[in-house]
């Protein structure tokens, strides 16, 4: 059982790093700027009478297509939080390593990775409470009603907390990825790309079948169109395979993080 | 002089032997043909020349993370200090440092290009002996443009102090705003990649290869020119 200051303090901690702003802002300026952009797009297509060269008008596809690249604002959340405590930028913590200093005070390892993980899923759960509603917002006033809606409410709102449930499992992923590589450099570059540059997962797919189980593309169709999904898992067995990936890996770097000395 | 060049020496070992930088040449490098790899074998019908282009955008990633090494190894606690107790002239040590960066970051980026090309070259060559090669035109400005995105990498590190700030400001720059913005060319094209992309892969437009050069030159001197200018006004 978690103590109710442990997490406390560990939110404290999180809430007070730079770079977990940093992530906040990422997730929510850069899925926002191009919610606008798109949707500014097909207005402009839609009322020139010329929608031939768009997927299609839909306002909420506009802000789904938008909404992946705030995973990338997940991924630095994860990350930091876990890999500022072995960070050597500041001079301030004890031998460079912040991790040291937070054993002192919390030496139960397995129950300060738990405490860890349950901030980052408040963090990126607010995230998400935050940067859906402004992006549907943002994207039904611009769009003015122009464009035939294909995506039901129902539909919708399932589709937004499929991508809210994307966004906590990739963040927590990054977390136990940054532990077992005590790092922030490597897990930070290689999921950004994963994530917007080029997806590795989307070109192995292309080359073998068992792609689809690898947890990001597993995990697609928890908000991704049906109609433009990639060829991946439904949306139910999508979501357990992605679960599964991210407990295994939480649970290999809490075995780690035992074993290690810090 | 002679202790510019002692200053330069010492920061060429200190950059040579640093395995964080080891690690980032051999991402960059291996990571290149892999990528390239992965793209033949995903679409087998495409020339070197095109797998090449295809591959540029990770190798930037690598030369930004190669930058944020080199220049991060003083940022940390009491470098700084032991730098300056070494070569207490800063300009002197920030000349040897960019200096030594420099030439460690165009060997990284000939043995990155020259590793994407040959596993270009050995996919395409086994499919269809007879497709295009890469001119060394390409070659040369594929090279130029991921020294320039290395040196701003490297400067944007000395400006935040901190190996963290930068990546984070660097993928965005080169992973998350091109993006962003693709939908907007007029504003796009003063990005740092995508004027880098003007430059190696050419403009639609045709007569804008100048500008490329000018956003992509004025990107690095900035971010150089602020990274200097920060480094230069740190306490130890």
């Amino acid at each position: 059982m978690i103590h109710a200051h442990l997490f406390r303090s560990e939110w404290t901690k999180a809430v007070t790093l730079p770079g977990v702003w940093a992530g906040f802002s990422v997730g929510l300026l850069v899925p926002l700027a191009l919610t606008a952009l798109n949707v500014m797009t097909t207005r402009s297509a839609v009322l020139a009478g010329d929608s031939s060269q768009l997927a299609n008008t839909s306002t909420w596809e506009s802000v789904f297509a938008s909404l992946v690249l705030g995973t990338v604002g997940a991924v630095i959340i994860g990350v930091m939080v876990v890999g500022s405590e072995y960070s050597v930028d500041s001079a301030d913590s004890g031998g460079g390593h912040q991790l040291t200093t937070s054993l002192l005070a919390v030496p139960r390892r397995v129950d300060l990775t738990i405490a860890k993980t349950l901030v980052v899923t408040c963090l990126v759960t607010t995230m998400g409470a935050v940067t859906i509603p402004v992006c549907a917002l943002v994207a039904t006033r611009l769009s003015g009603g122009l464009g035939v809606e294909t995506v039901t409410a129902a539909q919708a709102v399932a589709r937004c907390f499929g991508l809210l449930l994307y966004w906590v499992l990739t963040a927590v992923m990054a977390l136990a990825i940054a532990q077992l590589l005590r790092n922030v450099v490597v897990p930070l570059t290689l999921l950004i790309i994963n994530n917007s540059l080029l997806s590795v997962s989307y070109l192995l797919s292309q080359a073998t079948s068992l792609a689809k189980w690898l947890p990001d593309l597993a995990g697609r169709n928890l908000f991704m169109d049906p109609a433009y999904a990639y060829e991946s898992l439904d949306v139910l067995p999508g979501a357990v395979i992605m679960a599964t990936w991210t407990l295994g890996l939480l649970t290999l770097a809490a075995w780690s993080f035992t074993r290690r000395d810090a | 002089m002679h202790r510019f060049g002692s200053a330069l020496v010492a920061e060429l070992s200190k950059a040579t032997t640093l395995p964080a930088i080891g690690a980032a040449t051999g991402g960059t490098v291996g990571a290149g043909a892999v990528v390239v790899w992965l793209l033949a074998a995903v679409d087998p019908h495409r020339s070197a020349d095109e797998y090449l282009l295809a591959s540029v955008g990770f190798l930037e990633v690598g030369m930004a993370v190669l930058g944020i090494a080199a220049a991060a190894q003083d940022c940390g606690p009491g470098h700084f200090r032991t730098a300056l107790l070494a070569v207490p002239r800063r300009n002197c040590l920030l000349m040897a440092k960019t200096l030594s960066f420099a030439v460690v970051c165009s060997v990284v980026a000939v043995l990155a290009v020259a590793s994407c090309a040959g596993m270009a070259w050995s996919q395409a060559g086994a499919r269809d002996l007879g497709s295009n090669p890469i001119a060394w035109g390409r070659l040369t400005t594929v090279v130029l443009v991921l020294v320039a995105i290395g040196a701003l990498s490297f400067g944007v590190t000395l400006l935040t102090r901190s190996g963290t700030a930068a990546l984070v400001v660097m993928l965005g720059l080169i992973a998350l705003l091109p993006t962003v913005l693709s939908s907007y060319p007029a504003v796009s094209q003063w990005l740092p990649t995508e004027a880098g992309l003007r430059i190696y892969a050419g403009a639609p437009e045709g007569q804008v290869t100048m500008r490329a050069y000018f956003a992509l030159g004025a990107w690095v001197t900035v971010g150089v020119g602020l990274g200097w200018w920060r480094f230069g006004r740190s306490e130890g």
